[in-house]
């Protein structure tokens, strides 16, 4: 059952990974669009920044939990090497631990961010003046799974352990 | 904790350090204000300045403010326009005319009104300070409507972007640290901002021509010294006395330094070689025909009681 | 608690989780959050995702995972090993010339850059596997890249010089300008040292190689290519030029800020990979965007955790006190410049340049007023000072950029092959203190236009 939930849960976030890159080159696309239309069509170009940083900001967080299944978040190795495989095991049983309760702390607070913004109608104060819950949402939901991805991991550590 | 204990406060605020006697003026009233402040309360309260976004970032300090996690901040209001819309009456074009005009705000309906909306919000106003603003262009001036038909312009706040589309610019959103290389490049002509940050952010090097904020001008920007009201409610009343008095007095020292700068402005550019014109009363008249049909409107029609708020303010002579 | 002993346990702290094995963005966050909890009212927790948020909503932090696009479009693909190898046509004869080549790819990127991991990123991606394949040691051929990258932040545009401009209300053009002669400065110097250990290792390899009779070693390998070989490789530059020249007209000619070329040099060399190296395919696409966003996460990841690192540290005071006692230390105009540059070094330890420079710059700029520095010329010094903080232990972002990179390479190594390095930093400071002209030259002589 655990290790069904697990698989469904890394390829959802593998999914969400890749999505993140599309969303990346998106980004770049609407960039070259925006610096064309002005150059060129003398177009105003009030939007396509704001829309950028969303993007951006969207594809990190929903990137997180795939870069975490894979080890992509970089840590210090180095006690690795100098410590015994017995206290190696504890020591990366806490470190997951720690890491898992601050990433969860992380996303019940980002979800009271949303919520937030969410509840009183906030809206970014330009021109454009999209909802704000919609970029929140998602680092709300990427925070989550990454979470859920932490505590799997953490699992698996403990029963080596 | 006894009233006589000390309370140290963090003051928090985006605009650069004042090394100097002619620095930025923001921050010396921040100085001025934690000094004077410490000494009228025998050191009870101690206030420490973070200039410079070296505490906190711009866009958080207002909702910082209002849950009492930041103690207090010099603010421009209308950076809280996406949470309390309200605000952003306080960066209308060409509703206020003079200096004089914002600060009688603080007495009229309008400015009490406003008071209490920001009280309900969490956040004190201690002193009123209202900024003018005028026009870098990176070729010819920018005067009248007519100027800057298209022309791409960074106008840095809803109101103001409303009616510069209007008028036919093509409004372009760059950061407000790329300004610098986006008026040198030319992936800018033009951008409007107070006389302060013409000043700080060294526009003078990379345009050719600059519309002053002094005698008219239509941007007026409200950046009030603030406290939290959280904050506020645990001084003694001794202290709020002498928290308020101190901010009322800095009222006038915000409002001489804020015309300095309009004139320093003025001739830091010119020094520049920068071709350096006043607005016309004529040119600013333009402006506040357009903005009524634009701004005005768009605000009136957005926000709540927003006809009301437009009323209160327009009629404060 | 007086504020020595908070700095000591925050530093330790930082140690502690960082060696515990914790990914490098959740220890420093992690931090933050005990201290937080510690000696912050407590409504500050509910401030923790909007301290990251309204940190991370800046264009041109989020520039990063544009570059990471671009560096993995073509380190990923074909294209990266089929430019190195036609690089190698033309420079296999210069000791370490392809570690020079990195070196330029540096500076060059640099120009188009004003961040550091980018450039780290982009260049690394391709050339830390090409250095690798031709028997570079896993310490040159990434020492070299986390250094280079740093040139990033020196060589203009620049982030943090205009941040520095902004809080001492220089010129910032003319601190631009001032970064050239010292960013050359440095980058002769990395290839100047590159040249001599590549020398140094060939001759290691050749004389155990002699012991042992196994020639096997990357280095030893003799290569040889005819004037036609190497002219037959030229058409292959085409398409690399024609992205570095999309990109510098667009950031010179006026079309695009130094932010907006990001996207421009993502989307075209992604284009052009599509387009010339054909890869169009799921399969290839697919290793394409693992890469990016693993990477580009990451980084972001720390960044924006650091800031909430930050925030505490700014909160709690430590870098201020620190800069303010300084300041009021009786040790004359060049002790407080020495004492100045350790305070930058042990605070790059821990902090991110920006976060530095926001914090110092404000304290000490009235000492160096007072003292008769000339600020743009300190600008600089401290832009090679915060430099030098990107590559040192324990949080040097530029290290992990590396190892996210090249994951097979232990970060020890990394960290030791980047030690000379810092040295050169610290001698390009001492250099510049002696003949400030190396940077002072430019902006004097264009003065006037
Ligand atoms: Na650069
Ligand atoms: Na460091």
């Amino acid at each position: 059952m655990l290790t069904q939930i697990a698989g469904a849960l890394r390829r959802f976030n593998r999914l969400a990974a890749y999505l993140s890159g599309g969303v990346i080159i998106a980004a770049s696309a609407i960039l070259v669009w925006q610096v064309a239309v002005r150059y060129w069509l003398k177009w105003p170009t009030d939007w396509e920044i704001e829309l950028c940083v969303m993007l951006l900001i969207i594809s990190t967080f929903m990137s997180a939990a795939h870069t975490q299944a894979e080890r992509g978040h970089v840590a210090i190795d180095m006690l690795d090497t100098m410590l015994s495989p017995r206290v190696n095991r504890w020591r990366l049983l806490l470190a997951d631990t720690l890491t898992f309760a601050f990433c969860a702390f992380v996303a019940w607070n980002a979800w009271e961010f949303f919520h937030e913004a969410w509840a009183d109608g906030k809206t970014s104060p330009s021109l454009w003046g999209p909802k704000l819950w919609i970029p929140y949402f998602f680092v709300a939901f990427g925070m989550t799974t990454l979470t859920l991805e932490l505590a799997l991991q953490a699992a698996r550590h403990k029963e080596a352990a | 904790p006894t009233a006589l204990a000390q309370t140290t406060l963090k003051l928090s605020h985006q605009f650069p350090a004042a090394s100097t006697p002619d620095g930025d003026f923001r921050d010396r009233l921040a100085k001025q204000f934690a000094a004077e402040v410490e000494k009228r309360t025998n050191g009870q309260i101690k206030i420490v300045v973070y200039p410079g976004n070296s505490l906190m970032k711009t866009n958080t300090q207002f909702g910082a403010i209002r849950k009492g996690i930041l103690d207090m901040t010099v603010l421009p209001l209308a950076y809280g326009g996406g949470e309390v819309p309200e605000v952003n009456l306080t960066l209308m074009p060409a509703l206020i005319t003079s200096y004089e005009q914002g600060l009688r705000w603080r007495t009229s309906p309008v400015g009490q009104q406003l008071e209490k909306l920001l009280e309900d919000k969490g956040i004190k106003v201690l002193t009123w300070v209202w900024q003018a603003g005028g026009i870098a262009s990176s070729d010819k001036p920018m005067v009248a409507p007519d100027d800057v038909k298209g022309t791409k312009f960074r106008g840095g706040s809803r109101e103001m972007d409303v009616m510069l589309k209007t008028a036919g610019a093509a409004i372009t959103n760059v950061p407000s640290n790329e300004i610098y290389s986006g008026m040198q490049s030319r992936v800018l002509d033009a951008a409007l901002t107070s006389s302060t940050s013409h000043i700080s952010y060294r526009l003078f090097e990379t345009s050719k021509s600059f519309t002053t904020g002094r005698d008219h001008s239509f941007w007026y920007m409200f950046e009030p010294l603030l406290i939290s009201n959280d904050v506020f409610k645990k001084l003694t009343p001794e202290q709020q006395k002498v928290m308020v008095e101190v901010g009322l007095s800095l009222e006038k020292f915000a409002m001489e330094e804020a015309k300095k700068d309009d004139e320093r402005a003025a001739e830091v550019f010119a020094k520049a070689g920068v071709k350096v014109v006043d607005m016309d009363e004529a040119s600013f008249r333009k402006w506040q025909a357009l903005a009524q049909q634009t701004a005005w409107k768009d605000f009136a029609e957005r926000v709540k009681d927003g006809q009301r708020w437009m009323d209160m303010a327009t009629s404060v002579k | 608690m007086d504020i020595l002993t908070l700095s000591l346990l925050f530093a330790a702290a930082t140690f502690i989780a960082l060696f515990s094995g914790m990914p490098i963005a959740f220890a420093v966050g992690g931090v933050a959050l005990v201290f937080m909890i510690c000696f912050m009212p407590l409504a500050a927790l509910s401030l923790v995702t909007e301290t990251i948020y309204a940190e991370l909503d800046n264009f041109t932090l989020l520039t990063i995972p544009l570059f990471v696009l671009m560096g993995a479009a073509i380190g990923k693909s074909r294209a990266g090993e089929d430019l190195y190898a036609s690089l190698n046509r033309w420079l296999y004869r210069v000791p370490g010339g392809l570690g020079v080549a990195n070196t330029m790819a540096c500076s060059v990127f640099s120009a188009m850059c004003g961040s550091s991991p980018a450039t780290c990123s982009a260049i690394g991606s391709s050339g830390i596997p090409q250095m690798r394949s031709r028997g570079y040691s896993e310490g040159l051929a990434t020492g070299l890249i986390a250094a280079g990258g740093t040139l990033g932040i020196l060589i203009p545009p620049s982030l943090t010089l205009i941040l520095y401009g902004l809080a001492t209300e220089q010129s910032i053009g003319k601190l631009f300008m001032a970064g050239v002669g010292p960013g050359l400065l440095l980058t002769v110097m990395f290839a100047a040292y590159v040249m001599w250990k590549y020398t140094r290792e060939k001759r290691a390899a050749r004389s155990s190689a002699d012991a042992s009779g196994d020639s096997s070693h990357a280095l030893l390998q003799e290569e040889h290519y005819s004037w036609a070989e190497r002219f037959e490789s030229l058409p292959r530059f085409a398409p690399f030029l024609a992205v570095i020249a999309i990109v510098m007209i667009a950031l010179y000619g006026g079309w695009a800020t130094p932010s907006e070329v990001a996207g421009i040099g993502a989307f075209f060399s992604l284009l052009m990979v599509m387009a010339i190296y054909r890869c169009y395919r799921w399969a290839d696409l697919r290793v394409i965007l693992n890469g990016t966003v693993k990477e580009s996460c990451m980084i972001m990841m720390i960044i924006g955790m650091s800031f909430l690192y930050t925030w505490v540290m700014s909160n709690l005071n430590i870098t201020q006190e620190a800069a303010q006692w300084l300041v009021t230390l009786p040790i004359g105009k060049w002790g407080f410049f020495t004492a100045v540059c350790v305070l930058l070094l042990v605070l790059g330890f821990f902090l991110p340049p920006v976060a530095i420079i926001l914090m110092v710059t404000p304290i000490i700029l009235p000492a160096l007023n007072a003292h008769g520095f000339d600020l743009i010329w300190f600008g600089v010094i401290m832009t090679i000072m915060l430099e030098a903080g990107l590559v040192t232990p324990p949080v040097g972002l530029n290290i992990f950029v590396i190892n996210g990179i090249a994951p097979d390479i232990p970060l020890k190594a990394i960290m030791k092959g980047v030690m000379p390095f810092i040295v050169l930093m610290m001698l390009a400071v001492v250099l510049l203190t002696v003949v400030p002209g190396i940077a002072m030259w430019l902006p004097d002589h264009y003065q006037g236009s």
